[in-house]
Parts: structure tokens; C-alpha cells; sequence
């Protein structure tokens, strides 16, 4: 079908030209005849025909053009229409410039847009400045949202969320988000240099800080093993790093920036128990005084918590130290059970 | 992407020659479409022919019959000659088409022969291109490339014929700007060349930037580096933009620049003509068609020197598609294969080794098996159970050969598989894989899979053993039903009890069964257990066992750990072991009996 429509368009384009040609040299040449009209005025006019046939072509190929470019325009403009929901507002008090890192749930419930029924239900919880929250529970039991509405990539539905005491919708965006390190659950990095992913966290910041953050991490063995060390390119056109060293290149991008609070999001899963205790030990130390967050699935990452909550369905179903937990022969301890039975197993 | 972007020479005689055996079916239509070419050509250099009789005969000798008359041929002729333009610019896209479909088939083949192992390496992106991008440049080349090439070479000749033969110093006047045409569009080729890879290059640099920071969008946020990005981004687009005015700038050079040369030549024909006129030994109708021809000259030219990147292109493509058809990833079937016509379905493994990964000198592979000997009599049941890793999977890879092994032996009645055909060996087992993958066409599609060996009849059966045949019969259209986006109106048991009856349709002696760990409601369960014992009833077969109704329905558990068979027995053996197996039932397969207890 579109083959022939194509072998049609262009014999058809020659044959007007050449009918043109034609109707020019025949009606003009009449009127050569009859003495109304010289031969140069007929060679002008051959000249004018042929100087006509580019312009006719190129103005139906300029209209296609134009159309496809408005529907291009108006697909564009539905991007550039969206407004961001989420943004400093009217209650934005631009004075603050720091946080001390105290966050507090009151009665939080979440629901996604056009979901069912609620990721999060009711949750009330204080996090004290300079403690360590753990969070566990099955997958999709709402953990990852619980941490992502504290840099606020959502907001809550109901009830309040407080980071030292006032409402986080008061505090500027830039501000809260600066004094955050988030480790995503999936670990993102960019393709440039391990330095400049680590940078990413703070800029212009003491140089001596990447070689600090990646020590805290664990990475500077890893890349004192590659031969252009900080400056090795990643990605396609550089090195392909394991899940493990690209966990904690995320960890020390979020230790860069020196953070208030930090929250990993199951972001020493792929990371062997050995480093990750190494690794633990040094947060334990840097972040004495700041709020840490950790979700997990292991806990040997979480025992050490200050306190621990448990997530199902959305809803806290336990809370309280690790021992306490265990005690309590609920999910928690079942996981506990299970997880030394694993470890068994891998020994044997 | 740095791959597909270079472009090597625009002729290579080897590819060439591989490339024109695709066109050998369609040679005659190919000598049509030459022939064609000639006769389209030669009808168009003829037109400033007319011009001049019409002047200089019909219109000098003041003739309006004569001249109607030779209006009349000249009408006829470019009638004519728009016709077989049609016919042969129809007959070359034919042709392309024809080829390429050929072609596609040919590659597509090709990737189905191709081992699992090919596929491991290649991402599905880059073969997607290839069946797609290159085969269309491939397209390109064949229906407007190849014979259109001919058609410009022939125009461009008969235009030098009929200009010499009207007047031989006029049309060595006319040519004499050819030298500086073709410096300056060789020039322009260069440089333009140039730019337009830069163009392409910064353009694949910001769709590099768009794609990463879209994706890390998050973290892009979450570290408040939206200013620092948006700065790395005007950089890119600023060089972009430079790139595009660059090359546009030569654009703009040589258009103008290709007029003035023609006007020169106009001018030339003109001022010659004047000085020659006055005695009369150049007639205007001469100087008409000569102005015409002047006017036809330029488009082959440029024709031609755009086939040159098509021809550029398509040589890079198809050295592509070519190593993806020489490529010999295959698992290779046996010259003298045993045939194997009835399977009663002894099975056995007798030290096998296996490594994803190919030995490097001198070093030991990644062991995935290590030594993994054991044997099934026909019409038992083994179940695999293991953590995630320890090798079930490759096992059962391993016995429809999907790979071969680098040590030891597989046996299917005895044979070793290597001795058979790999389509007599699969043709006595059926596979039910954990992910059920389900084509677009109907229910019945899906479970007889298109082979016509299964009657209509044979699927329905199968559908009502394993229990399918109600929730289809509720569909509707039932055995007819489509099945929509890989069947996503279907629910996971659904989907699974149809790959269950696919399994059954073919009447498998060997049945290979990797449950599936997702779980379902009560019911669909009650029905998917019922299923598997029918499955399994009176064949040898392996599982990949989740469910312990499974497990204890086996006549023989093996128990793996990182590539090695540590146990086997049946399960109360196992239990009273107290080993391995004892541990991963307390970790993954007795919360199964609580629901049931109470």
C-alpha cells in the first residue's frame, strides 16, 4: 500500500512539470506565432517555470512540517502545563535555615493517588533527635513510604508530619531536603566519576571529605584497588560497579552532605554481614548526635536500634527494643527464628 | 549507540556480493527494473529535444498544426513516461519489500536457533535494533538504492548524448562548470559529514542526560542538585545548538552556492549562444533546451550523491546483521543423530559439571554444578528443593539442553542427549516455567502453542484434566477468548493452570515442573494441587518444588546446596536426617501446615 502511494507521488510530480512545460511552449508558441509575443518573452517564461518548481514542492513539504509540529507543540505543552504538587507554599517560613533532625509523626495516614485503600494508616511515632529508628515488616507493608514523606517526595493525607516541632510544610523545601541524606532503595548513580557521584551529596565541600565519606562507607578499599581511584569513570563508558560497592558509593553520597537526618531504605541488603557491621560501627559514630533511619530486612542491621517498629498492612503492629521484640513472639521474632536458621544453613 | 554510529566505506565488495544473493529470486524483476530505468531515462533527456523542434522548426516557420502536433508527441511521450516511472519506481519498492522480508526471516530464524547462552550476552535492546533499524536502512538500500542508481547514471548519460549531438561546443560550454559542481559538492559532503556526526553525537548526549537524570529523578531531588543538573544540561544543549548551526551554515553555503553555478552556466549557454547567433549557427530553440537541460542535470547529480550515504549506511547495517547471522551461539545437534521415537523416560545425571561463565586459561570456571550425579526410573517423581541459587534451575536448563555441559553425562534412556536431535529430545517433555508467558492470540492458541499435531480435541482434554476448562468455558468466546496483553485480565492461577494444560497437550513422557512461589487464593490453590498430581501421574518427572504437597508426593527428594546434591531421600528420611533438608523445611515448608492443622 504505501509502495504505492510512493511509486504514484513522484511520476505524478514530473508529470505536472512536464504538462506545464508543455501547455507553456504550445499556447505560447501560438502566440509567437501570431506575432503577440516574442521568442524571448517565451524563453523567459521557460526560465520562470523552472525556477517555480522547487517553491511549489518545498510548500507542501513546509505545511506537513507545520502540522506535525503543532502536534508535537501541544503533546509538549501537556508536560510544561503540569504543576509540580509538591512546593513551597504560602505557610513556608523562610527563616529556617537548619534543622536539628527531631521527626514526629501524629496520626499520619497515606494513600497513593487513585489507590485503593491506604499505604499508611495512623501512624504516630516520635524519633527523637540523635536516635536511631529502625523499621521492618514484609514487603509492601509501607516502609519505604513512611521514609519517603520525611525529604517529602510525598505528602502525608492525614494527620501531621513535625520535624522539630513545626509542621514540615513550613520549613523551605531546599532546606529540608539539603539537610537530608536519603540512600534510596534502589541504588541510582550517575555516569561520571566515582568522586563526582560521592560530590553529588555536597557540593563544594572540602575535597577531604569524599576520601571521609567513602571511608565511613567502606568503599576507599574498593577504590584504592581501581587505577584512576576517586576519578574513575562509572556507567556505560566507565566500570560496572557490584550491587555492594554501589550501595555504599549511595551511602557515602549521603554522608557527603553531613546530614541532620539519614535514612537508608534497605540500603545494605546486597552488602555482605562483614561490612556491614564495619559499616554500622562508623554511622554509629558519626551520627551520634543526628537522627538515623534505617528499614531493613535483616536483623542483624537493625538490633542495634534505638527503637524498632514493625509495619504490616500500613499499620505499626510492634514496637520496642530488640530484645523486647523477640520476647514478644510476634513477626518480628518470627523473622528473628527464621534468619538464624539461614545463617545455619549458609555454614553448612 | 557508539557502535551503530560508524560509518565506514560506502562499498565493500565482499558484503556487496553477499547482499545482491538476496536479490538472486527476483533477478528478472531486477533486469525489468533496469530496463526500465533505460527507457524512463532516455524519455526524459529527450524532452529539451522537443523544445528546440518547436521553436526552431514549428514556430520559426510560424506552423500552429506542426506545433500542436509536436505538442501532442511531446505530451504523449512524458504520458508515457510518467506511466513507467510508475510502474518501475512500484516494481523496485516491490522488490525491497520482497528482499527485506527474506532478510527478516532469515535473522528471525536465526535468533531462534541461537542457544539461551547468545541471549545472556546480548541485551534484548540491541537485537530489537537489529531486526529493526538496520534492517530498514537494508530496505532503503534495496528499493531505492540499487536500481535508482542505475536510473540517474542512464538520465545523466542521455542527457550528455543529446546535448553533444545538438551542439557539441554549446554543451562543452554548459559542462564547463561541472569541475567546480563536483569540488563543491565534495567539499560540502565533507564537511557536512562532519557536522551531521557532531549534530548526531550531542544529540545522543542529551538523550544519554535526559534518560540517566529521568531516571534518577529521585535522587536528583532528594539531593536538591536540580540547579547543578539543569547548568549540565544548558552546556549540552548549547553544544547541540552549536553543532546544528554549524552544519546549517554549510547548507546554507552550498544551496546558494550550487544556483550560482548553474546560473553561471545559464549565463555561459547565453553569451556564447548571443556571440554564435549572430551567425546564425545556434538557434534559440537550442539555446531553450539547452537551458533545459542545464535545469535537468543537477538532480541526478545530487541524487547520486545522496545514494552515496544511503549505500554508506546500509554497508555498516548490514556487516551488522551479518555477524548476527554468522554468529554460531548455537548448541549444535549431532551429525548422526540416535533417533528417539518412544522415551519411556529414564533419566540420569552422571557427574556433571557446569559453569555459566566460559574457563579462562588455566583457571577453574564458576562452578553452578559441581559433580552432580543421580538417576530417575520412568514414571517417578523427583523433587529439587534448595535456597535461591544452588543450582535447580540449571538442572533442569541442563536436561532440555539449553546449555551443554562442560563435564559428564546426561541420559534419556540411556542415551546421552548430545546423540540425539534437540527437537526429538524436547518433543517427549513439556516445560512449565514459574513466570507463565502467554502470546497474544486465543486460549487455545496458548496451550497448543500453534502446533498443528494438536487437535482442538486434545486441547480441550487437557484444559478439563487439569482443571482449565471451567474458568475458560466462563470466558467469552471461551477456547477462543483473546488473550489481552500477555494476559493481563487473567489471574495468576488461571494463568498458571493454562500452562499446566499447554504442559499436557503435547502428551510428554518427561515433564520438567518449576512451581511457582506466588501465592494464590485457597480455592485456586486446592485446584492448582490437584493439577500437579495429575500432571505428574504416570510420568518421570522434575520439580522445582515450593509446596509441600509436592514435596511429600515425591518418590525421591533431592536436597542442593551451592551446586551440589547434599541429600536425598524421601521426606520423612530427610526429616529423620536432621540435616540440611530438616532446616529448610523449618525455614520454607512448614508454615504450609499450619492452615491445614487448624
Amino acid at each position: 500500500m504505501l509502495a504505492r502511494i510512493q511509486s504514484i507521488m513522484w511520476p505524478l510530480m514530473f508529470l505536472f512539470v512536464g504538462f506545464s512545460l508543455i501547455l507553456i511552449l504550445y499556447l505560447g508558441g501560438l502566440k509567437v506565432i501570431d506575432g503577440r509575443m516574442s521568442v524571448g518573452t517565451l524563453t523567459a517564461f521557460f526560465v520562470y517555470l523552472a525556477m517555480l518548481i522547487w517553491p511549489m514542492i518545498a510548500f507542501g513539504w513546509v505545511i506537513n512540517i507545520l502540522q506535525q509540529g503543532a502536534a508535537s507543540m501541544s503533546r509538549l505543552a501537556k508536560i510544561l502545563d503540569t504543576e509540580p504538587e509538591i512546593k513551597d507554599g504560602p505557610s513556608t517560613d523562610h527563616n529556617i535555615t537548619g534543622l536539628s533532625g527531631k521527626v514526629e509523626f501524629r496520626n499520619v495516614s497515606f494513600r497513593h493517588k487513585n489507590a485503593q485503600r491506604n499505604a499508611l494508616e495512623g501512624i504516630t511515632l516520635t524519633i527523637p533527635a540523635g536516635t536511631t529508628l529502625a523499621v521492618v515488616g514484609y514487603t509492601g507493608s509501607g516502609k519505604t513510604t513512611l521514609v519517603n514523606l520525611i525529604p517529602r517526595l510525598l505528602d502525608v493525607t492525614e494527620g501531621e508530619l513535625l520535624i522539630d516541632d513545626v509542621d514540615i510544610r513550613t520549613i523551605p523545601l531546599a532546606v529540608l531536603r539539603s539537610r537530608i541524606g536519603y540512600v534510596p532503595q534502589e541504588t541510582f548513580l550517575f555516569s561520571e566519576t566515582i568522586a563526582e557521584n560521592i560530590r553529588y551529596g555536597g557540593e563544594g565541600r572540602d575535597p577531604e571529605d569524599v576520601r571521609r565519606s567513602a571511608e565511613i562507607a567502606q568503599l576507599q578499599k574498593d577504590v584504592a584497588e581501581f587505577p584512576k581511584q576517586y576519578d574513575t569513570m562509572l556507567g556505560e563508558r566507565g566500570i560496572t560497579l557490584s550491587g555492594g560497592q554501589k550501595q555504599r558509593t549511595s551511602i557515602a553520597r549521603a554522608l557527603m552532605r553531613r546530614p541532620q537526618i539519614l535514612i537508608l531504605d534497605d540500603a545494605l541488603s546486597s552488602v555482605d554481614t562483614y561490612t556491614e557491621e564495619e559499616i554500622l560501627k562508623r554511622l554509629r559514630g558519626v551520627m551520634k548526635g543526628q537522627t538515623s533511619i534505617l528499614i531493613s530486612h535483616r536483623i542483624s542491621t537493625v538490633k542495634e536500634a534505638d527503637l524498632i517498629v514493625v509495619l504490616n498492612e500500613g499499620r505499626i503492629v510492634e514496637r520496642g527494643v530488640h530484645d523486647e521484640l523477640v520476647m514478644q513472639g510476634g513477626i518480628y521474632a518470627e523473622l528473628h527464628r527464621k534468619q538464624l536458621l539461614e545463617e545455619e544453613i549458609e555454614h553448612l | 549507540m557508539q557502535e551503530d554510529e560508524i560509518l565506514g566505506k560506502a562499498y565493500d565488495s565482499s558484503l556487496m556480493k553477499r547482499l545482491l544473493q538476496y536479490l538472486k529470486p527476483y533477478r528478472w524483476h531486477v533486469v525489468a527494473g533496469v530496463v526500465l530505468s533505460i527507457v524512463v531515462s532516455a524519455s526524459e533527456a529527450i524532452q529539451p529535444y522537443f523544445t528546440k523542434v518547436a521553436v526552431d522548426v514549428n514556430i520559426a516557420e510560424r506552423d500552429a498544426h506542426g506545433l500542436f502536433i509536436t505538442a501532442a508527441i511531446f505530451f504523449g511521450i512524458m504520458a508515457f513516461r510518467g506511466f513507467l516511472q510508475y510502474v518501475n519506481i512500484y516494481l523496485t519498492q516491490w522488490i525491497g519489500q520482497r528482499t527485506i522480508f527474506d532478510l527478516r526471516m532469515q535473522v528471525f530464524e536465526h535468533l531462534q536457533r541461537l542457544g539461551l547462552r547468545y541471549f545472556d550476552r546480548n541485551p534484548i535492546g540491541r537485537l530489537i535494533t537489529r531486526v529493526t533499524n538496520d534492517i530498514e536502512v537494508l530496505n532503503e538500500m534495496f528499493s531505492s538504492g540499487i536500481v535508482m542508481v542505475f536510473s540517474d547514471v542512464f538520465t545523466i548519460i542521455g542527457i550528455l548524448y543529446f546535448m553533444f549531438s545538438m551542439n557539441w561546443q554549446l554543451a562543452l560550454i554548459s559542462l564547463s562548470v561541472l569541475p567546480l559542481l563536483f569540488y563543491g559538492t565534495f567539499l560540502f559532503r565533507r564537511k557536512a559529514r562532519e557536522a551531521y556526526r557532531e549534530v548526531r553525537l550531542y544529540i545522543a548526549r542529551i538523550n544519554a542526560f535526559m534518560q540517566e537524570h529521568i531516571t534518577g529523578m529521585l535522587v536528583d531531588q532528594v539531593f536538591t542538585r536540580e540547579q547543578k543538573a539543569f547548568t549540565q544540561f544548558a552546556n549540552i544543549n548549547a553544544q547541540h545548538r552549536d553543532a546544528n548551526i554549524k552544519s546549517i551554515f554549510y547548507y546554507a553555503v552550498f544551496y546558494p552556492g550550487v544556483e550560482l553555478i548553474g546560473a553561471i552556466a545559464i549565463g555561459l549557454i547565453i553569451w556564447y549562444a548571443g556571440v554564435d547567433a549572430l551567425d546564425g549557427s545556434v538557434t534559440i530553440g537550442t539555446v531553450m533546451a539547452f537551458l533545459q537541460f542545464n535545469e535537468m542535470f543537477w538532480r541526478p547529480i545530487r541524487d547520486l550523491s545522496e545514494k552515496y550515504n544511503i549505500m554508506q549506511t546500509a554497508m555498516a547495517s548490514s556487516e551488522r546483521v551479518f555477524r548476527l547471522l554468522d554468529d554460531q551461539t548455537i548448541v549444535p545437534d549431532p551429525e548422526h543423530p540416535v533417533p528417539l521415537t518412544t522415551v519411556r523416560g529414564d533419566i540420569e545425571f552422571r557427574n556433571v559439571w557446569f559453569s555459566y561463565t566460559p574457563a579462562r586459561d588455566g583457571q577453574e570456571p564458576e562452578w553452578v554444578l559441581k559433580n552432580v550425579s543421580f538417576s530417575i526410573k520412568a514414571g517417578e517423581s523427583v523433587a529439587i528443593v534448595g535456597h535461591t541459587g544452588a543450582g535447580k534451575t540449571t538442572i533442569t536448563s541442563l536436561l532440555s539442553r539449553f546449555y551443554d555441559i562442560h563435564r559428564g553425562e546426561i541420559l534419556v534412556d540411556g542415551v546421552d542427549i548430545r546423540h540425539v536431535t534437540q527437537a526429538d529430545l524436547r518433543r517427549h517433555m513439556a516445560v512449565v516455567l514459574q513466570d507463565v508467558f502467554l502470546f497474544s492470540g486465543d486460549v487455545a492458541g496458548n496451550i497448543g502453542l500453534g502446533n498443528d499435531a494438536i487437535p482442538e480435541e486434545r486441547i480441550r482434554a487437557a484444559a478439563r484434566v487439569v482443571g482449565a476448562h471451567r474458568f475458560i468455558e466462563q470466558m467469552s468466546g471461551q477456547y477462543h477468548a483473546e488473550v489481552k496483553e500477555r494476559g493481563a485480565t487473567l489471574s495468576v492461577g488461571q494463568k498458571q493452570l493454562i500452562s499446566f494444560a499447554r504442559a499436557l497437550a503435547v502428551h510428554p513422557r518427561i515433564l520438567i515442573l518449576d512451581e511457582a512461589t506466588s501465592s494464590v487464593d485457597t480455592e485456586t490453590e486446592l485446584l492448582i494441587q490437584q493439577a500437579i498430581k495429575k500432571l505428574l501421574h504416570g510420568r518421570t518427572s522434575i520439580v522445582i518444588a515450593h509446596r509441600l504437597s509436592t514435596i511429600q508426593s515425591a518418590s525421591k527428594i533431592l536436597v542442593m546446596h551451592k551446586g551440589e546434591i547434599r541429600e536425598s531421600g524421601t521426606h520423612q528420611e530427610l526429616l529423620a536426617l536432621g540435616g540440611l533438608y530438616y532446616r529448610l523445611y523449618q525455614l520454607q515448608y512448614k508454615d504450609q501446615e499450619v492452615p491445614r492443622r487448624a
